[in-house]
């Protein structure tokens, strides 16, 4: 049980869903909610994994948002290519159905960052009030299936993006320790999540590149186990505010408090 | 007739205990020995601040040694013999400053020849306080020239633990893949292997050492991958899983969570954090 001085967790970078090269655990939203719950986490954003590499998106993103219609810890996130003629009634669709992010992966759907599509899906989900999160990758790419070689996303694009649109907060999944400066120096309106970060200290060193109030908790489960990530708050000899920030604070306050509809912001009982 | 709804898909194929899922990981505390530690900085001047660290991270983390295996990231892919044994003197350094704290392993460059290998084997090991040998990326393992260290290594009854990796991506000077590890295991099936980086392994890696029962792995470094504990248990059996955490490049907690969080049981979790180290570095009741 997670101690309570840093729980609740709210984990901005978890999926559900099926990897064509490994059978990944928890395989459903049920056992991953129980899963996510012993680990001291009220709150996870939660993705299709499927939607990744379906066709289209949506034969991912619309199964999972039925599976969470009931789970009110679990907030929507939802994949959208905005390379394909239908990104946006697929947004308007899903936004529909709750989803309050939407993940990009312009590595595995093989478009730019720099392109209109992207900024006119920018101020879309502006215009709606949705979460941006761009993936830097999903698995280490010395590890990728050699027919399946899929570069990480340009952090040069990133940050063009990012300061493109400087008002929006841009959460930022699976960046490596390397990657962390030029974000933090180059843009203001980035947020990093901690799931591929690790050093000796991981945390500490992570703070001398970037503030605390630019790093959430995520732990890109189910590709890592959770208690990896968990483990890096843990252990990290850190003030408590900075603990409740990253644990929970800064992602709440990206979502805003007091949302109305599908996600409630109430822990459940037995993580307090 | 009722059909029956298939599940998502059969992670009972994966790992053995899918159901363990279910039930929720158990967490261990207790002795760990870390099999797979470099140094966290270089120089012998700097050992005793270095030694109230690790004892620092020793008490948060519960690891009771950490096995050194030198900086070798300091002296380049292909050092010199002097740099050989620089390395070795500050790991030789630590361990007897701190024999309850440390184990040493002794980094050798296959390149070099017989006569300086046997020289400083002889140094570190037969006549030092070091208990394996240490090799990465100079020469690969299935190399003849690795010949000279593996017949000191099965002589003296020491393990040596080998750098491997399965890459997509380039391949670091003359980096050996767990086939590598495999073939070598077989030209010398009296000598302890530890193949380093479960993760880098992966599954391939993981049956390329399976039918060879003296190779061992370390479960050190790579993201704490999903699944990969718990299939290297399957496969292996946990006797043949060593923890290590490849600090200072690493954490040493999230390294230790990758084995905890990992749904096997607990006398497993045992073996891997530290009862199987204790036999591979032949541990007694005055080691600490």
């Amino acid at each position: 049980m997670m101690d309570r001085e840093i729980s609740p967790l709210f984990d901005i970078n978890v999926a559900v869903g099926r990897w064509p090269f490994q059978p990944l655990e928890p395989a459903t939203v049920s056992r991953l909610a129980r899963h996510l719950e012993r680990q001291g986490i009220a709150w996870a954003a939660v993705s299709s994994l499927d939607a990744v590499l379906y066709q289209d998106p949506q034969w991912g993103n619309l199964p999972l948002l039925k599976a969470l219609e009931n789970q009110k810890s679990l907030l929507p996130a939802c994949v959208i290519n905005p390379s394909m003629a239908h990104w946006k009634e697929s947004l308007r669709v899903c936004h529909g159905k709750g989803c309050r992010m939407v993940k990009l992966y312009p590595n595995y759907h093989q478009y730019s960052l720099g392109s209109p599509e992207v900024d006119a899906l920018v101020s879309e989900c502006d215009e709606r009030d949705i979460r941006l999160a761009i993936a830097f990758r999903l698995e280490d790419e010395r590890a990728h299936y050699p027919l399946m070689k899929v570069p990480a996303t340009s952090l040069d694009e990133i940050v063009q993006v990012a300061r493109r649109h400087p008002r929006i907060p841009f959460v930022l999944l699976c960046p490596y320790h390397s990657e962390v400066p030029r974000l933090s120096q180059e843009t203001q309106n980035t947020l990093i999540e901690i799931s591929h970060i690790e050093s000796l200290d991981t945390l500490s060193s992570l703070l001398n590149l970037i503030p605390a109030s630019r790093v959430l908790f995520g732990s890109h489960t189910p590709f890592l186990y959770t208690g990896a990530a968990t483990a890096k708050l843990k252990d990290a000899p850190l003030p408590a505010i900075d603990f409740r920030r990253i644990g929970h604070q800064n992602a709440l306050r990206l979502f805003r408090h007091g949302l109305s509809g599908t996600f409630f912001l109430q822990p459940p009982a037995s993580s307090l | 007739m009722r059909k029956q709804a298939l599940p998502l898909y059969p992670s009972s194929l994966f790992h053995d205990s899918s159901d363990l899922w279910d039930n929720g990981a158990v967490n261990i505390s207790g002795d760990i020995i870390d099999i797979h530690v470099h140094p966290l900085e270089g120089g012998i001047e700097t050992i005793p601040g270095q030694i109230r660290s690790f004892e620092h991270y020793g008490r948060r983390t519960g690891i009771r040694r950490f096995c050194l295996l030198g900086h070798v990231c300091l002296a380049g892919y292909d050092p010199t013999l002097s740099q050989v044994r620089a390395l070795n003197d500050q790991t030789i350094a630590f361990v007897e400053r701190r024999p309850d704290l440390f184990s040493g392993f002794c980094y050798l460059n296959p390149r070099h020849s017989p006569r300086a290998l046997e020289r400083e084997f002889h140094r570190c090991v037969s006549s030092g306080p070091l208990r394996g040998v240490k090799l990465w990326v100079a020469v690969n393992c299935t190399d003849p020239k690795v010949d000279t260290v593996f017949h000191l290594a099965e002589a003296a009854s020491v393990p040596i633990l080998h750098h491997a990796w399965y890459k997509t991506v380039d391949l670091a000077f003359n980096e050996s893949s767990p086939a590598d590890i495999a073939q070598a295991a077989a030209r010398f099936p009296g000598v302890t292997l530890i193949m380093a980086h479960l993760t880098g392994a992966g599954v391939r890696g993981i049956l390329d050492i399976q039918p060879h029962p003296r190779v061992l792995v370390d479960t050190s470094g790579s993201q704490p991958a999903n699944g990969m504990v718990e299939y290297a248990v399957s496969k292996l059996g946990p006797e043949r899983l060593l923890f290590g955490s490849d600090a200072s490049g690493r954490d040493f907690s999230v390294q230790i969570a990758r084995v905890q969080s990992s749904r096997i049981s607990e006398k497993a979790k045992r073996l891997i954090l530290g009862g199987n180290a204790a036999n591979v570095l032949r541990l007694g009741d005055d080691d600490g």
